[in-house]
């Protein structure tokens, strides 16, 4: 299943994401955003291109360390196709590093960015 | 042993060939790295690498060839620099990384470095660019000796990716203790300080396990 990409509702908002752990119950899921934000570590993923295709972008997203959610897999619509595995290891990166230098209180706040 | 990189070559190597664009290739790699059975086939092959490598007819020559007919927009923006010297310096460093491995006791990949499931992200990613170089080299194995004409973009594609993996791969294998690589080729600052990468995964894994049960709080699990 990591790997997996993923649409949920997440605060009322539709999110398209990339399941890059998972546990017995729940899996940790990154997810994208229209909303750039030019000064944050960032992944952006054209609709246009191999990985854009796999996501079934509509639009240029942005993934960022902290946009991530742990979520029951019963609520989540998994995708046909994987996500590119240099896309899947891009976002990893990106997420290990904010909750590696984030700490506790502010990695995986649960509040989107975005 | 022989007919095991035969096999090897027919078995994962050929169905790269009937890759019908280059994102079909990369499809076909991403699940290639993920396949058991591609895996299984290249632990048994890993203890005789020098003698896979023998095999396999990289030469500067070949992959200069396939990937000069190609069109700027089929070259994807990679751009292949020196790719003889990575390569010697790639399978030379798989010699070394081999001999370390096995002359510690070793006899399975699964007991090697890295074999275990828990590895930092930044280790898987360059382990899957040592395998997708492989199985590069697996298909431009089979196309010489199976004597097939492919196209000049799956040639060109081929050799990008044989050699932007195995340079990502070698990053790895030049920062293994008893692994000597030539600085040029891999400078200091593109080495791996496999202290800092543990501590940030241990940082990193103590984070996301405090957010997963703050989330079974929140979802009731």
């Amino acid at each position: 299943m990591r790997g997996a990409t993923v649409r949920f509702r997440l605060a009322g908002k539709d999110r398209i994401g990339v399941v890059i752990e998972v546990r017995p119950d729940l899996v940790h899921v990154a997810y994208g955003t229209s909303e750039p934000h030019d000064d944050w570590p960032q992944v952006v993923v054209h609709p246009e291109t191999r990985q854009g295709r796999a996501l079934v972008l509509s639009e240029v997203t942005y993934f960022y360390g902290a946009n991530t959610s742990w979520e029951r897999p019963q609520d989540m619509q998994f995708g046909k196709t994987p996500c590119a595995k240099e896309l899947r290891y891009a976002i990893t990166e990106l997420v290990v590093n904010h909750h590696a230098q984030s700490g506790d209180e502010s990695a995986a706040s649960d509040e989107p960015a975005g | 042993m022989l007919h095991l990189i035969e096999f090897a070559a027919s078995r994962f190597g050929d169905p790269l060939l009937h890759a019908a664009s280059v994102d079909d290739l990369d499809d076909r790699l991403d699940a290639l790295t993920d396949s058991p059975e591609a895996l299984h086939c290249t632990e048994l092959l890993a203890p005789h690498m020098p003698l896979v490598q023998a095999s396999l007819p990289m030469s500067a020559e070949v992959l200069l060839a396939a990937a000069a007919g190609r069109s700027p927009e089929e070259a994807q923006g990679q751009v292949i620099k020196d790719p003889q010297r990575i390569l010697d310096a790639w399978l030379d460093a798989q010699r070394q990384a081999a001999q370390v491995m096995w002359s510690r006791g070793a006899t399975r990949v699964s007991e090697a470095p890295f074999a275990g499931t828990d590895l930092p992200i930044e280790i898987e990613k360059l382990i899957f660019h040592g395998l997708r170089a492989n199985f590069c080299g697996l298909a431009i194995e089979q196309v010489f000796s199976a004597g097939r004409l492919i196209p000049v973009w799956l040639a060109g594609a081929l050799a990008d990716r044989l050699v932007v993996s195995a340079r990502q791969h070698l990053r790895l294998l030049a920062s293994l203790p008893g692994v000597s690589v030539d600085e040029a080729i891999v400078p200091d600052a593109e080495r791996l300080d496999f202290a800092a990468i543990e501590a940030r995964h241990q940082r990193a894994k103590a984070a996301s396990q405090r957010s997963y049960e703050r989330a079974r709080a929140r979802l009731g699990s």
